[in-house]
């Protein structure tokens, strides 16, 4: 698992991309997946999550939905239109600064 | 396994008992909480609850909250955040520049200091306050020090504002100001904040730091408009005696010769105008004046000259004409920037002159 410091930085680049590929998803839906693709090497924890995706709501650029989960509701987080654009944007933003540090730490590319 | 209502309604009551209070993240954490529970169908409901809140810590949940709210309302509050720099930067500009113009008596100073005072008082103060209640995360000590905190700002403010102008209640706005500083703020941020703070060293240089600072604001108010009235009344003492002397010498001198006699009264006609003039400086120093505030520090250099600086009677113009009816050339130049305390020593020491000269 990386450091906190590490993931920090890149959590909403991370929830963005996730989105702009799913559609729509739920807070633990998000953990597991990430948990899931990065072999447990990147955990978010629930609180950077959360007050993350209710920034990005007050930003607008995320909207939620609530479904009745059998007895209990379930909010999906959805990219809005504006979103999609800064969701394109981060994860661009995100590619350079890699190609950046590759060049900086004299990587081998992956 | 799917968990029961009453299994949520025990989670979501768990959640309230450990003080969540938004609805919205309510919603969140427990259907959060719920899937973590329901990703380990082979324990019991209580053991598996037990194993996931093992993995938050004591206060993650209402850490989760509170820096949500905190990120909510930076997000909602862009203009205010905005207007908050551009005020503060302005405000601790115009200040500076204003403080500087006056000492370098250059033109602008007031309008430059009256529109930083504006800023602080009227936008960056009110601002701070506003922002800090809504980030507030320890009830109502915080608050009270907020509150505190931006009256102190307000009345120091205010007051150093109306001294430059003269206005009336000056000394009593920078007193309030420095009194609730030091009775007011430390006392409480002592309990509150130095109490709770993990940097305790950081806790206490805040507080020695806000002691020294009411000091010296103290001082700066106090010490000179005392001192130089004070000095100005002993070299008074010593000098009236020795108009006295002179005056009766004057007036035996006239009693023998009638054009003289006109000529030496208006001598000490004269001296009576730049008399008055002292005079007029000294209760503006000391505030007894009607309506004058006392003159501290920040005005004290200038108490003097705008005096002089005015029109009529005692402005420089009468008393140089007056110095010159006794053959005394005065330059203007000289007397420029001195305070107060020198240029009362200096119409006293005038006056004296006139006389000698007249004899």
């Amino acid at each position: 698992m990386y450091s906190n410091d590490l993931i920090r930085g890149t959590l909403r680049t991370i929830i963005l991309k996730l989105l702009s590929e799913q559609d729509s998803m739920y807070g633990y839906e998000m953990t597991q997946l990430v948990r899931e693709r990065t072999k447990d090497k990147i955990v978010i924890t629930e609180g950077a999550l959360y007050p993350l995706l209710h920034q990005l709501e007050a930003e607008g650029v995320v909207t939620t939905e609530s479904v009745s989960i059998g007895k209990r509701v379930r909010k999906y987080y959805k990219l809005t239109k504006p979103g999609k654009k800064v969701a394109r944007e981060k994860v661009n933003e995100f590619d350079e600064f890699l190609h950046t540090m590759q060049i900086l730490l004299d990587l081998k590319p992956i | 396994m799917e968990l029961s209502e009453e299994q949520i309604a025990f989670i979501r009551s768990d959640l309230q008992q450990r003080g969540i209070v938004d609805f919205n993240l309510e919603t969140d954490l427990l259907d959060h909480l719920c899937c973590m529970v329901e990703a380990r169908p082979e324990e019991s409901f209580d053991n598996a609850y037990r194993e996931v809140l093992k993995t938050f810590g004591e206060h993650e949940f209402v850490s989760i909250q509170r820096e949500t709210e905190q990120l909510i309302v930076l997000t909602k509050n862009k203009t205010m955040t905005t207007t908050l720099r551009i005020s503060g930067i302005g405000a601790a500009f115009f200040l500076l520049v204003g403080s500087l113009f006056k000492v370098l008596h250059w033109p602008g100073a007031g309008a430059s200091f009256i529109l930083g005072a504006f800023l602080l008082v009227v936008l960056f103060l009110p601002i701070t306050f506003i922002m800090r209640y809504k980030t507030a995360d320890t009830g109502n000590r915080s608050m009270l020090l907020n509150i505190i905190g931006a009256a102190c700002g307000i009345f120091l403010a205010g007051g150093i504002t109306f001294k430059m102008f003269h206005w009336p209640m000056a000394s009593i706005m920078y007193y309030t100001g420095i009194a609730l500083l030091l009775f007011g703020y430390v006392p409480v941020y002592v309990i509150s904040v130095y109490k709770n703070s993990l940097n305790k060293v950081n806790a206490f240089s805040t507080v020695i730091l806000i002691i020294a600072v009411s000091g010296i604001l103290f001082l700066a108010n106090d010490r000179n408009s005392e001192r130089v009235s004070q000095e100005y009344r002993n070299s008074l003492m010593a000098e009236q005696q020795q108009a006295q002397t002179l005056q009766l010498r004057v007036q035996q001198l006239a009693q023998q010769d009638s054009a003289r006699k006109t000529q030496l009264e208006q001598v000490l006609q004269n001296c009576a105008l730049i008399r008055a003039a002292e005079e007029k400086i000294v209760l503006a120093l000391e505030g007894t004046a009607a309506g004058q505030p006392s003159i501290g520090n920040m005005g004290n250099r200038s108490v003097a000259m705008e005096i002089l600086n005015g029109n009529g009677p005692t402005s420089f113009t009468a008393v140089s004409q007056a110095a010159a009816a006794a053959g005394i050339t005065l330059k203007q130049e000289d007397w420029i920037g001195l305070p107060s305390g020198i240029l009362l020593q200096k119409m006293a020491q005038l006056r004296t002159e006139m006389l000698i000269k007249s004899i």
